[in-house]
């Protein structure tokens, strides 16, 4: 066997699957690199996997009116059941896919030696080198540790560590403002736990459309969960009485609270999975933000290393990692080919009640861009669009939220016209449908600025603020 | 090159070995008669030791991360042989600072409640692990469940896992063990049978995980100290906590390992030289990571001569 490769991915999640699936098809010689058994990556393993399944108890739960049963009577283990085979289904299918792309699967650890060589090391200790034209990092994000509030996984936690606890607390502080801190903290919230959520800036997922973070908070706050605005983890730890206690910095100064909850989930930094690849010794470093900085052909410093996925900050949702890896694959093998569309829509889902998504632009991220927006409270959408009459955005909220907007999607990434929306029968267009009526009758702003495709498809370009207040 | 072993494939081996050695064993009518009489055993059986009232107040606790240290303290109080042997681990060198403990509400202020409660826990079932004419089989058993628990919990941390449930899970695991031996004795006694030592072990070997289900359902310990005890022998049949059931199974490795080996030889001067566990394959372990759960062997080893003197 050859140990040489046109390409070489590193991380067996969504993307790095989908990129050495894409590489396979465009036949190169693949190696898809992943240093766990399981193909499917962490993130979905460990978070996205277990807070669905937690998301679908809390409503079922709701539903049998036990919402307000002691919570750490509640073994989680009740709550997840078949978690395990779950995992293993989604795992086999990636496996499946690989296997038949023609790719080869290694399980190793990989460190980079230099442009196009790799050191592997099995898990039992086996030494190889392969050598790769191209490498592509794939290899998700990782909790970041904060001074003082080292993650023990016994009091102090992370997501996928309270996820794995026998019982549920009873009360618990979720420091962080993004996605994964919401849905933890709504959860927990809806679960009977006494949830407060330090947020260290002034606003709840700050990088969606507002609306989405103010119906969370009204949720939030009805299901008992307190918001603690502009303040700051700074120390948690065991309190040796078997919770655990935390500090609260107010960003604006001003004296520090102490808490003693149950436990304290760490949900506020994050940052690409890196260690042990070696990438500081060949000049490519991590951001101010702890991503992998790349240009638009998603290259890193060394043009013969891109990344892709949440190891440059993309997110959680599994299309646009898919979408950012097929592409990295283009630019790397057929660069003509790399500027089509994506063929899945990138929707962003907030689990928990209600839950939330969001695919394309947020009102007011780009400022001046942005003309006109109509929100349907009772449908649970907003659609954003621009100064051409183009839809670039559309938010969901309430049930199903995420295939609502899987079905709508495509009339943000086909960019197309309210014009046309307007027109578009089916069902599942109704309401937006008749959003974009509602703002054709109304007429738009015609002064902004038009959006460019890529940007709004590729989901790279990295956005005022988005990371430093999550 | 380093390809991988399609989980399925390794499944097959696994019980294909399993059912070897479980079929040979069988095979032995002496040892098939023991086995048949631990197949009896069920969560209703009178031949189960009744959960230790501690166990129960412990286990509460446990999952009351609110619970006050007054509530262990006046616990432990309750029994004086109990807060004798709980004092007794306090000063150890496991866990003692520079100054002696003399009461329980010190206990509590030096070690935290969390390691006070592994410690009642571990005194509380001590009294499981005593099979009176197999002492030493029994203190055998006992001193790798201790192990067995403090490594489960390290390694759980390393992967970054909650490590509530691979402490509880290790001390427990092997719990059936001496209540096989137990009934076994009484049996034998009882019955009158003649049987050789060695019947006597294989037979607990291939019967005790029954009886430690049995014992798990009847004490109503959680899911997945059950799921343990199941599968402790066998990870790769786990349905369900698959992660604690090889957690587990990795840490009765490796305490094993600890027990039996000098420390000189214990871990290697690299990676190379690593001799692999058989379940940190499964677990994703390192050779290096392997090695850093084997760095803290003086400070278990010390851990369990402390709780099972």
């Amino acid at each position: 066997m050859s140990h040489t490769f046109d390409i070489a991915v590193i991380g067996g999640g969504a993307a790095g699957c989908a990129a050495a699936v894409e590489a396979a098809r465009l036949g190169a010689r693949v190696a898809l690199i992943e240093r766990e058994r399981l193909l499917g990556g962490a993130s979905w393993h460990r978070g996205r996997l277990p807070a669905r399944m937690l998301q679908a108890a809390v409503e079922a739960r709701r539903a049998a009116g036990h919402a307000t049963d002691d919570p750490s009577s509640v073994e989680l283990a009740h709550l997840l059941p078949d978690l395990e085979a779950r995992r293993c289904a989604r795992a086999a299918q990636y496996a499946d896919e690989v296997k038949e792309s023609g790719a080869l699967r290694l399980h190793a650890r990989a460190h980079i030696v230099s442009a196009t060589e790799i050191d592997l090391t099995s898990v039992r200790g086996a030494q190889h080198r392969i050598h790769a034209h191209v490498t592509i990092l794939a290899t998700g994000d990782r909790p970041r540790s904060l001074r003082g509030a080292r993650i023990d996984h016994e009091a102090v936690l992370d997501i996928g560590s309270v996820l794995s606890a026998v019982y549920l607390p009873r009360s618990v502080v979720v420091a962080g403002a993004s996605a994964s801190a919401c849905e933890m903290a709504g959860l927990l919230a809806h679960m009977g736990c006494e949830t407060t959520l330090a947020v260290p800036g002034d606003r709840l997922l700050p990088d969606r459309d507002a609306i989405l973070g103010e119906t969370f908070l009204t949720a939030f706050r009805a299901a008992g969960g307190t918001v603690l605005w502009r303040h700051a983890l700074t120390r948690a730890q065991k309190d040796g009485q078997g919770g655990a206690i935390c500090r609260l910095t107010p960003a604006t100064g001003g004296a520090p609270i102490d808490l003693r909850p149950d436990r304290v989930v760490v949900a506020t930094n994050r940052k690409a999975s890196v260690r042990g690849l070696g990438l500081s010794r060949l000049g490519v470093e991590l951001d101010t933000f702890g991503y992998l900085p790349v240009d638009r052909q998603y290259r890193t410093l060394r043009p013969t290393i891109r990344a892709v996925g949440a190891a440059i900050g993309a997110g959680s949702s599994p299309e646009r990692v898919r979408y950012q890896a097929v592409q990295a694959v283009r630019w790397a093998l057929a660069p003509r080919s790399a500027a089509t569309g994506p063929t899945q829509p990138f929707v962003d889902a907030v689990l928990g009640v209600p839950e939330l998504a969001s695919v394309g632009m947020a009102e007011g991220v780009l400022v001046g861009s942005i003309t006109s927006t109509v929100i349907d409270e009772t449908a649970g959408l907003k659609l954003v669009a621009d100064s051409e009459h183009r839809v670039v955005g559309l938010h969901a909220w309430g049930p199903h939220a995420e295939k609502r907007l899987i079905a709508q999607a495509p009339a943000v990434q086909d960019r197309w016209t309210l014009e046309r929306l307007s027109r578009t029968s089916g069902a599942l267009f109704d309401r937006a449908r008749q959003a974009a009526q509602t703002l054709l009758s109304h007429g738009s702003d015609q002064g902004g600025v038009a959006l460019d495709p890529d940007d709004l498809l590729a989901g790279i370009v990295r956005l005022p603020n988005s990371h430093s207040a999550a | 090159m380093i390809c991988e072993s399609p989980i399925e494939a390794e499944n097959s081996v696994a019980e294909e070995r399993a059912t070897t050695t479980t079929h040979r064993h069988t095979q032995d009518p002496e040892v098939a008669s023991l086995v048949a009489l631990l197949g009896r055993i069920n969560a209703a059986s009178p031949s189960l030791p009744p959960r230790p009232e501690v166990v129960a107040e412990v286990m509460t606790l446990l999952q009351d991360p609110r619970a006050d240290s007054k509530r262990l303290a006046r616990l432990v109080h309750g029994d004086p042989a109990l807060a004798a042997q709980v004092l007794r681990v306090a000063n150890s060198p496991a866990w003692r600072g520079r100054a002696r403990i003399v009461t329980l509400q010190q206990a509590v202020a030096r070690l935290g409640i969390g390691a006070l409660q592994e410690i009642v826990l571990s005194a509380a079932i001590a009294g499981v692990y005593q099979v009176k004419g197999h002492e030493d089989l029994a203190a055998s058993i006992w001193r790798h469940a201790i192990g067995t628990a403090l490594f489960a919990k390290a390694t759980a941390r390393l992967r970054r896992r909650n490590v509530e449930s691979a402490f509880i899970g290790g001390l427990l695991h092997s719990v059936g063990r001496p209540v096989a031996l137990w009934e076994l004795m009484r049996q034998i006694k009882k019955k009158r049978l003649n049987c050789t030592p060695i019947a006597v072990r294989t037979a607990v070997d291939l019967g005790h995980e029954r009886v430690g289900m049995a014992l798990a359902s009847s004490w109503k310990l959680p899911d997945v100290v059950q799921s343990v005890i199941g599968h402790v022998a066998d990870p790769v049949r786990a349905t369900d906590h698959r992660s604690a059931v090889f957690t587990v199974a990795f840490g009765a490795e490796v305490a094993h390992r600890a027990l039996t080996t000098d420390a000189e030889e214990l871990i290697p001067k690299s990676p190379e030289e690593l001799v692999p566990f058989r379940h940190s394959e499964a677990l994703d372990l390192y050779p290096d990571q392997v090695i850093a759960i084997l760095e803290q062997t003086p400070k278990v080893i010390a851990a369990i001569r402390a709780m099972s003197a």
